[in-house]
């Protein structure tokens, strides 16, 4: 039986006044890859961002366990620090910022240590080359004028810079076209580590196709409502979530 | 001006030597410079610009004019590039803490040129100067004003920039300096199709005071102008901007812009925008932005969400405005990380 790495209990979740996540509970073992499907409005991302500390999204009742440890109440760098990382839907435009000069403080950051110019330098052509991005965004602003299937990569990149223990991957799906999709899904692949757990919030089975995810849990109103394996996700393709609504 | 910067009017100071200014690259033999207090006299051209209103007040243009010690006469030989910024760097320090620099810019016709002052060092002092620019038919003249003088400096500067048939200038103030700033750009778009384009940036921290001024007057046809100022106040900081463009009769199919932003760090600050647009013709394009606000959270919390700390996230969002401009500058890469560092002081302290 592998560990656990988080654990959610009971977790309700206000933005603005509106409850969207109504005693969520959530397991997540430490290298298990974990897909959360559901319909639209049915709190992915905000489950998502509840796990990494957005002060928008106020945590009411429950508790999210992070190795055991108690961090509902933590800081989202102190987050960052511990290994939570998410790859946003729609990561921020940082103008002033190159990719190069932001990443390389970050991993300072999070790991403390100051990365040599000359291991950064490697690395990051190594995991370029594995995105299938042009050395040149290096020194581009960060997301500046990037199109959507760039700015999925830069989440990638930074991931693999960063080496945390959960990775969120927010519709990591959405603006990448099949090839860039194949891309960042093989990559992520690559980076995944034995000990790296992964959650991802999609609406499509082809990224499941190709990370073939040990878990599903179907989110609706604010609950898990199902889990289960591969197939579970199979089944929601052809029947839709009234199926799991009409409670069969 | 002394109400906006909430001071008494300063005392002038009394007439003291100045002999820091260092001027690099004067082997160029398209280039002529001369101090300007060693000219026989100030060039027909200047004098002819005698009726051209410009600067802070009145009695800061006559100061300079009756007591300048220090300033360059540059000129530019008609269709030369001078690839190579001409940097003049005014020192001050204890011996030479009272500036008052007159300098004129004369680019020939189809002439090419970048010249960076930088106003550095020091820590108690007064700077008041003139800076005349004429940038003559299909000649590009590209100006960079730096003042990070001392904590304990007051500085004036006053700026007139007549801008020829075709001919184009871009202007850059990046102000992160003295505890009262105040400069104003006047610009005369006097012939067709001159183009006049600024993009500044400030950062104030403490109490420190700015007041900028931009004043464009298009008076020729097909004349286009962009004034853009972006930046950051901290503390008790004040910056106040002002704005006008003036569209004369007869400036048909000209065009105008004008935008503001700037970040407020803490509520304590105070930042005031004044543009204003005269229009006497009907056929042209102008329009004008000012936004203040504070980070926005959602870029925040992208950055926290990398490691960063609430205070190297807003250091992070400081740069994301002044940077773009400061990567502009044509300047050495030396001068580029004492910018960059010293705004990184004045932010987190």
């Amino acid at each position: 039986m592998r560990e656990t790495l988080l654990e959610i209990k009971d977790l309700h979740v206000e933005v603005e006044d509106k409850y969207i996540l109504k005693g969520l509970n959530l397991t997540i073992k430490k290298g298990e890859i974990h897909a959360i499907m559901g319909p639209n409005g049915g709190g992915k991302s905000t489950l998502c961002n509840s796990i990494m500390g957005n002060p928008k999204y106020k945590v009411t009742l429950g508790q999210i366990l992070f190795e055991g440890e108690d961090i509902t109440n933590l800081k989202v760098n102190e987050r960052a620090k511990k290994g939570i990382f998410l790859s946003f839907q729609y990561p921020e435009e940082i103008p002033g910022i190159t990719v190069d000069n932001f990443i390389r403080t970050s991993v300072n950051i999070v790991t403390g240590q100051n990365v040599t110019m000359l291991q950064f330098a490697k690395d990051m052509k190594n995991t370029l080359e594995l995105l299938d991005m042009k050395s040149e965004y290096r020194s581009r602003y960060l997301n500046v004028g990037f199109s959507g299937g760039e700015k999925k990569k830069t989440e990638i990149l930074q991931m693999a810079f960063l080496k945390p223990k959960l990775v969120m991957l927010d519709e990591i799906d959405s603006g990448l076209d099949i090839d860039a999709l194949k891309v960042v899904a093989e990559a992520v692949k690559k980076l995944k580590t034995e000990e790296m757990s992964i959650l991802i919030v999609t609406h499509y089975n082809r990224i499941l196709d190709y990370l073939e995810p040990d878990a599903i849990s179907v989110l609706m109103d604010g609950k898990i409502v199902k889990s289960g394996d591969r197939d579970l996700a199979k089944i929601l393709e052809e029947k839709g979530y009234d199926f799991v609504r009409n409670g069969v | 001006m002394w109400k906006r910067v909430s001071m008494e009017e300063i005392q002038q100071p009394s007439y003291k030597e100045y002999t820091s200014a260092v001027i690099k690259d004067l082997s160029h033999d398209t280039v002529k410079i001369k101090e300007t207090k060693k000219l026989a006299g100030l060039p027909t051209e200047i004098l002819a610009l005698r009726d051209k209103a410009f600067g802070i007040e009145g009695k800061f243009i006559n100061m300079v004019k009756d007591f300048y010690n220090a300033g360059f006469h540059i000129e530019i030989s008609q269709n030369s590039n001078v690839e190579k910024p001409i940097v003049i760097d005014y020192i001050t320090n204890e011996q030479n803490n009272t500036l008052i620099d007159y300098n004129i810019i004369e680019a020939e016709a189809n002439s090419q040129v970048t010249i960076v002052f930088d106003y550095n060092s020091g820590t108690k002092g007064f700077h008041n100067g003139i800076t005349q620019v004429i940038a003559k038919e299909g000649s590009t003249v590209n100006i960079v004003k730096i003042q990070r003088l001392g904590d304990e400096f007051n500085d004036f500067d006053n700026n007139l920039v007549i801008v020829g048939k075709n001919a184009m200038v871009n202007w850059s103030n990046v102000v992160i300096g003295s505890k009262v700033s105040a400069f104003d750009v006047a610009v005369y778009l006097d012939e067709v199709g001159g183009t006049f384009t600024s993009k500044s940036i400030f950062l104030g921290v403490d109490s420190q005071k700015y007041d900028m001024a931009y004043k464009v007057y298009h008076q020729a046809p097909k004349t286009t102008s962009s004034v853009d100022l972006k930046g950051a106040l901290k503390g008790s900081a004040k910056a106040t901007f002002i704005g006008n463009i003036d569209i004369k009769k007869g400036a048909k199919k000209a065009k105008a812009e004008e935008n503001e932003t700037v970040l407020l760090l803490d509520k304590t600050v105070k930042s005031v925008a004044i543009p204003a647009l005269y229009c006497g013709e009907d056929d042209v394009q102008a329009n004008h932005s000012a936004s203040a606000g504070q980070i926005d959270e959602d870029k925040l919390y992208y950055v926290m969400s990398r490691g960063f700390s609430l205070e190297e996230a807003r250091l992070l969002m400081v740069q994301a405005i002044l940077n773009p401009v400061i990567d502009l500058i044509p300047y050495d890469p030396v001068r580029e990380i004492i910018i960059k560092g010293h705004i990184g002081r004045r932010i987190i302290k």
